[in-house]
């Protein structure tokens, strides 16, 4: 049964109410947590599974974020996952004399150079509007210097000036964007439409660009301050616990198959280059590689999977995430924050405050 | 003789009953849908109003009173949602049923091609909301819109293009036009079918008079639509009390019911405060539509 994307929380919600869940479900980590707190997954099920796979096979960063609170056994199996990341247009770096955006000067520096807003040009495309993907495009920043969301007791700690600066970086580079929420159709049309140096953006871009013809033009970096801050997220198959015996043996089977290296690389081509491998050895093998999407872009193609090494992602300390960011993610807290202070000009310390004080509520709330 | 009336009574008493039996039997099936479709989640809506709701059922509900509605009734985004609403409502209902009037009185009259031009302006109502609300984004998008070329680069009214969908005035305004723009045919289609029933012999007694255009529309036409008007405004405000799709696609800046509702309730998979929510919507709808009801059937 074809479900469209965006009603899809819709019926898993309701298949958990009505006990029906399927024996696998795809989603991402954030649906996996939803699943996990109604106690609807069979995590048994999935740590054996990923031992089946071989823990060390995959990327060091994808096992980390997929650990079940206060467990040692994990949500789901990462079969494959996209990376965020800064694409760019290189011919303008060179014309420019540009280093590629790899630190955060370079990024604004690129920014602040081609940005041409008369011939409605723009330094770098941003996500800005309340939304996942601006939570996700500022996790990258985030990411970079190590900033952890909470503290050891689990406690809040936005209003810092770690997060501080990264919101400050955040708003320079916003003075050379599109004005406005932008969400993915401005980030991703104002890239591809040629109207932007450089954009914000997850793997599932690769497609447009090469559909335009850009891809040979184009370099993927993933900023860096004190350490590299990629974010991404992973396709990850959960088992339900609310199927017989002989389902729970197929479902074992089913999402052991996907971790075969032949099978994975064509899970990946389904989506090519939006859909990365997150086991090294895939990532590695040529076959993989030979896909007409992936061989446009060349040895850029081969370098994005080893983002999901350093991934970071918001509210995850030490491999565990906490019980409120679910909470947090939905309603747009963090996003919220960021649209006010860059699109509404409100004034940064009074946003952050109350985004802190909006967080240590949510946090109180799971007490 | 006393004897044949009594039988002759009893016969038409058994026949009543008979028919009454026969009558409950063939409306049970309707009564029977209304109680499965409409009174029965009504019912279940009201015991998970105070409830907190484990989605999985295997895990049990919690009872928690009326916790949920303290929460609403403490809330004051509810309250501010709640003004916004009914300003939305007001504007659109007002702007869709009055443009709807003026095409209505505009496509009655003869002339070449009002059958095409009828047809073409249902256009705006039968199209998917998804899809005109993209067009329209696409129309006000800051590097290509076509609004904002025409109003930045040919007549210079902006120096830069407003943000549509983020300025406190701009955006209430965009999500209105949208909606009068979007709706007005379903307005338009009804004042039409009413119009088509005004006897045209009151107008010719009217004009005999000598009543002039103005005269004639608020003596007789104006009458004549006032039950169409009233239910119109009755189901728009209805339906426009719980927008949500066409707000939400556009901006984060216009926070009507429909969008506090999905925010507090379904985004964080609360089923009990989400219901607590509807059963205060659905008492404050219920109330407009008895008092307004009230009002249009005495008028």
């Amino acid at each position: 049964m074809p479900i469209p994307e965006d009603g899809f929380w819709t019926k898993i919600s309701a298949m958990i109410s009505t006990g029906e869940l399927p024996a696998v479900v795809e989603s991402g980590v954030d649906m996996l947590r939803l699943l996990n707190a109604e106690e609807a997954l069979d995590l048994e099920a999935t740590t054996e599974v990923i031992e089946t796979v071989g823990k060390d096979r995959y990327y060091g960063g994808v096992l980390d974020m997929m650990k079940a609170p206060g467990t040692d056994q994990y949500l789901g199996v990462p079969i494959s996952g996209w990376v965020s990341g800064i694409w760019y247009r290189k011919s303008m770096f060179e014309e420019n004399n540009l280093e590629p955006p790899t630190t955060w000067e370079n990024i604004l520096k690129a920014a602040e150079t081609l940005n041409d807003p008369d011939s409605k040009t723009y330094g770098i495309m941003i996500s800005t509007e309340e939304s996942d993907f601006t939570e996700q495009s500022f996790s990258s920043f985030t990411g970079s210097v190590g900033y952890d969301l909470f503290d050891d007791s689990g406690a809040p700690r936005f209003n810092t000036p770690e997060m501080k600066e990264v919101l400050e970086f955040y708003n320079s580079l916003y003075q050379y964007t599109l004005p406005g929420s932008n969400g993915v159709e401005q980030v991703k049309d104002g890239f591809v439409g040629g109207h932007a140096g450089m954009a914000l953006y997850s793997t599932y871009i690769m497609g447009a660009l090469v559909e335009q013809g850009m891809a040979d033009d184009i370099g993927f970096a993933v900023p860096e301050k004190t350490e590299q801050g990629g974010f991404g997220m992973t396709s990850t198959m959960g088992i339900s616990n609310m199927i017989s015996e002989e389902e729970r043996a197929a479902a074992i089977k089913f999402v052991s198959y996907l971790g075969n290296v032949e099978a994975n690389i064509k899970w990946c081509h389904m989506a090519p280059g939006g859909s990365n491998p997150v086991l090294k050895d895939v990532a590695d093998d040529p076959a993989y590689l030979d896909n007409e999407v992936l061989k446009a872009f060349g040895d850029t193609a081969a370098l994005i999977p080893d983002a999901f090494e350093n991934l970071q992602m918001l509210g995850v300390k030490d491999g565990e995430v906490n019980p409120a960011m679910g909470n947090i993610s939905s309603k747009f807290l963090i996003p919220h924050c960021i649209n006010s202070i860059l699109v509404q000009g409100e004034d940064i310390d009074s946003a952050m405050e109350a985004c802190q004080k909006a967080l240590e509520e949510e946090v109180a709330a799971m007490e | 003789m006393q004897k044949s009336v009594k039988v002759k009574k009893t016969k038409s008493g058994l026949m009543q009953r008979r028919e009454s039996r026969l009558g409950i039997l063939l409306i049970l099936p309707t009564l029977i849908l209304i109680g499965a479709v409409i009174i029965y989640p009504i019912c279940y809506n009201v015991v998970l109003s105070f409830q907190k709701v484990a989605l999985n059922p295997h895990r049990p509900s919690k009872f928690i009173g009326l916790k949920n509605y303290v929460n609403l009734f403490g809330d004051p985004e509810f309250y501010r949602s709640l003004g916004v609403t009914a300003a939305y409502v007001l504007v659109t209902v007002l702007g869709s049923t009055i443009l709807g009037l003026l095409v209505a009185l505009l496509m009655n009259r003869p002339f070449k091609g009002r059958k095409v031009a009828r047809s073409l302006l249902l256009l705006s109502y039968v199209a998917p909301v998804v899809a005109t609300v993209y067009v329209w984004k696409y129309m006000f998008n800051g590097l290509y819109g076509v609004v904002n070329y025409i109003t930045v680069d040919v007549l210079h009214i902006f120096e830069q293009a407003p943000m549509w969908q983020d300025h406190p005035v701009y955006s209430v305004m965009l999500v209105v036009f949208y909606d009068i723009w979007r709706v007005f045919p379903y307005a338009f289609l009804m004042i039409l079918a009413a119009l088509q029933a005004v006897d045209e012999s009151l107008y010719e007694a009217a004009q005999m008079d000598g009543a002039s255009a103005w005269n004639r529309f608020w003596a007789i036409t104006f009458p004549e639509l006032i039950p169409s008007i009233s239910a119109i405004i009755s189901l728009r405000t209805i339906w426009n009390f719980y927008k949500f799709d066409d707000i939400y696609l556009f901006t984060k800046q216009v926070p009507v019911l429909g969008v506090y509702l999905y925010e507090t309730a379904f985004a964080v998979h609360d089923n009990g405060g989400a219901a607590a929510i509807t059963i205060v919507l659905f008492v404050i709808v219920f109330a407009f539509v008895i008092l307004f009801g009230r009002k249009a059937v005495r008028k």
